[in-house]
């Protein structure tokens, strides 16, 4: 099937909400290789997450210094940048950045909305409470097989609306901090003052999230180790798709949007959830190494251990 | 005692007082030459003053560095005059006490420009000399030097020599303080908005800092600084009560929220891992 005749299906499918999103295709498969690969990000999305990935890193880098001044390594972080001054502008360089991938982001759903190709796949269901506790339990061992995601697990949802709250709080107070004399024409001097430890305390709480947990969920979890690349290449292969999104794959299916690699019945089995021996095991079912999990178990126990011992004097003070 | 031929005139006695005359000269001239001092800088005064141990002692080589080297003595310390010096009258702590006031009045001398305003200052009624500031006179280092107490990095930890409690604290909390701290020569320390050698309580109508001047104290930096930002209350902290409010709760607030998200989610994660401990275990 040529691309031009997908692009003509492609606009032929009227899609349930849950699953438009982007138009999404099997992508061309790679060269040599018998899989399909189809593209769960587009460019749009993968820029918009580049953006805020790269600008995210360079506010942390340059926030954390100004939040913990009188420590040295925050003079020698700031050392780096040429001192205070260059500090102070590289974080604003790393604001505007963010603002940029926030508004592109956000034009980017009014275009969709435009073309009436507006997903409402992020939106939190009473399926995401469910699939939590069912996960939970998958892990204790009671069930035996983890929820069954659609378009977006629970894990993505919460790291999406996470952003997307910590973003107005952060560029919200970091505005008042950047135009106080502009701000103080529209807000009392008690919620600038209130915004500043807010912008400090939100970064504090964003740059945890963001470095153990979902640094954890898209790099460390053996399952992905080292990498998950699909913020990269945006695209995930049929095996990706029964572990991790087997609703959605299922939906695909019925649309006839996805073209499988032929017919599979460990795929299938796969798809139910179910343990295949006939067929060989997702990569993703195979056993991890025993190092990685006992190093990162004992890794995460020392963190939230360090974590406590920093944060509870603070919040029982 | 026989008055034999000895008397008032006697032999003993002009041989005794002869004696004494020589032992005298001989003191007095094994000390160091000492009408030289006046304006031939401060090298005749510092053979003694420069010993440690010597009342008024001047550390020699600091002294020699420091921006008033040049100077000799006599510069500040007007009134001493030859050796030995002739000193006021009074109890020795009273003298000690008139010469460094004699030195303080001389500081106007040459620094009128600041020394005038200083006089009317908060600091100049309570008593405050020069070097309770800028640092121990004969050691002194300029303002632009790194290490002078009142260079930019280090004032607001020299007025917290007297000014402590929440002024100081909500200070050294704020952005202002960590950009001074991290090295901006911009960024506002206590004197940028309160004044220095000027300085008034902020009651006072010419205070920069009283609520009428503060929209034209910010502005200096902050260009159109509305009056709800200017006037609003300074030197905040978070504390649970009046101003401290919304900071406290914001604070608490947040603090919270973090040790709960972030329990969770390693709970979370942990709980992944362990699951996958225990794959391996039915697999192999």
């Amino acid at each position: 099937m040529s691309i031009a005749q997908k692009e003509v299906e492609r606009g032929s499918v009227s899609l349930p909400p849950a699953a438009t999103e982007v138009p999404r295709m099997p992508a061309e498969p790679a060269a040599g290789a018998k899989v399909t690969l189809y593209e769960r990000f587009n460019i749009h999305q993968r820029l918009q997450h580049a953006l805020i990935f790269t600008s995210f890193t360079l506010l942390a880098v340059t926030g954390l210094p100004m939040k913990y001044s009188t420590s040295g390594w925050a003079a020698a972080v700031a050392a780096v940048f040429g001192g205070w001054n260059g500090l102070h502008y590289a974080h604003l360089a790393g604001a505007i950045a963010m603002i940029i991938g926030s508004l592109y982001h956000l034009a980017y759903l009014f275009v969709a909305a435009l073309r009436r190709q507006v997903s409402w796949a992020m939106l939190p269901t009473w399926k995401d409470v469910t699939d939590l506790f069912d996960n939970l339990r998958y892990f204790l061992g009671v069930l035996p097989r983890p929820a069954r995601f659609h378009r977006y697990s629970y894990k993505e949802k919460f790291d999406y609306w996470a952003v997307f709250w910590g973003m107005f709080i952060m560029v919200g107070s970091g505005l008042m901090m950047w135009f106080p004399g502009i701000a103080a024409q529209y807000v009392p001097r008690w919620l600038m003052d209130a915004g500043r430890v807010a912008h400090s305390d939100e970064a504090m709480l964003a740059i945890l999230a963001i470095f153990v947990w979902h640094f954890f969920n898209v790099h460390l979890n053996p399952k992905f180790f080292p990498a998950n690349m699909v913020f990269y290449s945006g695209k995930v292969d049929q095996e990706f798709m029964a572990e991790e999104h087997p609703e959605e794959l299922a939906a695909l299916r019925q649309q006839g949007l996805w073209a499988a690699d032929g017919p599979d019945p460990a795929a299938a089995a796969r798809d139910a959830g179910e343990e295949s021996s006939a067929a060989m095991p997702s990569r993703f079912r195979r056993p991890k190494p025993l190092a990685l999990i006992l190093v990162e178990i004992l890794l995460y126990l020392v963190i939230v251990v360090l974590f406590l011992r920093a944060f509870l004097p603070v919040g029982l003070r | 005692m026989q008055p034999g031929g000895s008397g008032l005139f006697g032999r003993n006695a002009l041989v005794g007082f002869v004696i004494a005359v020589l032992v005298t000269w001989a003191w007095i001239l094994s000390l160091p030459a000492p009408a030289a001092a006046e304006g031939a800088g401060a090298t005749t005064c510092l053979q003694c003053h420069g010993q440690q141990g010597m009342p008024g002692f001047v550390d020699a080589k600091k002294f020699a560095s420091s921006p008033h080297g040049a100077l000799g003595c006599n510069a500040c310390h007007t009134s001493v005059e030859g050796y030995p010096h002739k000193l006021p009258a009074g109890a020795k702590g009273e003298v000690a006490a008139a010469l460094k006031t004699e030195a303080w009045q001389s500081c106007q001398n040459c620094h009128q420009d600041v020394t005038a305003a200083y006089a009317q200052s908060v600091h100049g009624a309570t008593g405050l000399e020069c070097s309770s500031c800028h640092g121990p006179v004969h050691a002194l280092v300029v303002a632009s030097q790194s290490s002078s107490p009142v260079a930019h990095k280090n004032i607001a930890a020299t007025c917290e020599q007297c000014h402590t409690g929440t002024v100081a604290e909500s200070y050294n909390e704020s952005l202002h303080a960590a950009a001074v701290r991290l090295g901006s020569d911009r960024a506002a320390t206590c004197s940028s908005c309160h004044g220095s050698h000027d300085v008034v309580l902020a009651s006072a109508a010419n205070s920069p800092v009283n609520s009428k001047n503060t929209p034209k104290t910010c502005a200096r930096c902050h260009g159109t600084a509305a009056a709800g930002f200017a006037q609003g209350k300074e030197h905040v902290l978070p504390v649970n009560e009046g101003a401290g409010k919304p900071l406290f709760w914001t604070g608490k607030f947040f603090t919270w929220l973090t040790i709960s998200v972030i329990v969770l989610l390693v709970g979370h994660m942990e709980l992944e891992l362990f699951s996958q401990l225990r794959a391996r275990t039915r697999h192999s």
